[in-house]
């Protein structure tokens, strides 16, 4: 995780007084968080990075309506899901009679990782949705339970339950991915 | 084949945006580019909406203080024409009964003052 040096509340503070490192700041500490929000809904990494982005650059533009800085997280989660949501929509009319285009056409990664990247986002498909944000931000974004639950909106033991029940979906798959998935 | 235990992580590095440094780095420097440019059209907007009342109350007070000017002119003119005029001077005469002065009586018939 990169480093904080502001609390959320300061950085805030300077994004509203337009100062571009805040900027710089805010969005180092987000983006992933918001790709791997993304990512939940859209099972696409290409996808998800691009809302990604397009959800940080919203959610600075409408700073103002922020009422209380320090949901500023749970805030920005909810405008990645809307966009996500919109993307998703916006992506079923558009592959209408086409095929889904290959993920990783662009990776330069090995065979071997390409293999297991093709099987990883398809297992994440036996997941809820809030089992793969659970799982994603705790094993990929390193968020600790509280930090989960406060912005998802759910206790902490859901949280806990949540991450357990996707690792062991994930790892049935994974160990035997012949299982039928929903593919959206 | 590996054996897991539930505190293990999922090993997501295959799907981790910063697994290439360099493409993570261009991601979020046009994300902060784009946003900076986003919010400074979106402050400038802002102020020239933030203008558009006060600009709006001014022409509005303007536009009445016109109105009022030419509207009592034309009430000056009224008044003015009604003393010397034979219409006017006639009517109210019928109406009120009010029998007009010797001075409107020779100035109706024509007479110079």
């Amino acid at each position: 995780m990169v480093p904080v040096d502001d609390t959320i509340e300061e950085l805030v503070a300077r994004v509203l007084r337009g100062e571009p490192r805040a900027f710089d700041t805010i969005v180092r500490q987000h983006l992933r968080a918001a790709y791997v929000v993304a990512l939940a809904v859209l099972r696409r990494p290409t996808d998800a990075e691009d809302v990604a982005q397009e959800a940080l650059i919203v959610a600075l533009e409408r700073i103002d309506t922020l009422r209380d800085a320090r949901q500023f997280r749970s805030w920005l989660l909810q405008i990645v899901r809307h966009q996500a949501l919109n993307w998703r929509s916006r992506r079923r009319l558009r592959d209408v009679g086409r095929e889904a285009p290959a993920e990783a056409a662009h990776d330069a990664s090995p065979p071997d990782a390409l293999a297991f990247r093709f099987r990883l986002l398809e297992a994440m498909a036996v997941l809820g949705p809030t089992e793969r944000e659970v799982v994603l931000l705790h094993d990929l974004e390193g968020w600790t339970h509280p930090e989960i639950a406060e912005a998802l909106a759910i206790s902490v033991v859901m949280s806990r339950q949540h991450l357990f029940q996707a690792r062991r979906k994930l790892r049935t798959h994974l160990d035997s991915p012949n299982e039928d998935v929903d593919h959206e | 084949m590996k054996t897991w235990t539930m505190s293990d992580k999922i090993d997501f590095s295959v799907i981790d945006p910063k697994r290439d440094p360099g493409r993570w780095n261009q991601q979020v420097e046009a994300t902060v580019a784009r946003a900076l440019a986003r919010r400074q059209a979106g402050a400038f907007t802002f102020t020239l909406l933030e203008w558009a009342r006060p600009a709006l109350l001014v022409a509005a007070s303007l536009a009445l203080v016109t109105w009022c000017g030419v509207t009592g002119q034309q009430s000056r003119t009224t008044a003015q024409r009604g003393s010397g005029d034979a219409a006017w001077v006639l009517t109210r005469w019928a109406v009120t009964g009010e029998e007009p002065s010797v001075a409107s009586m020779l100035e109706v018939l024509g007479a110079e003052r």
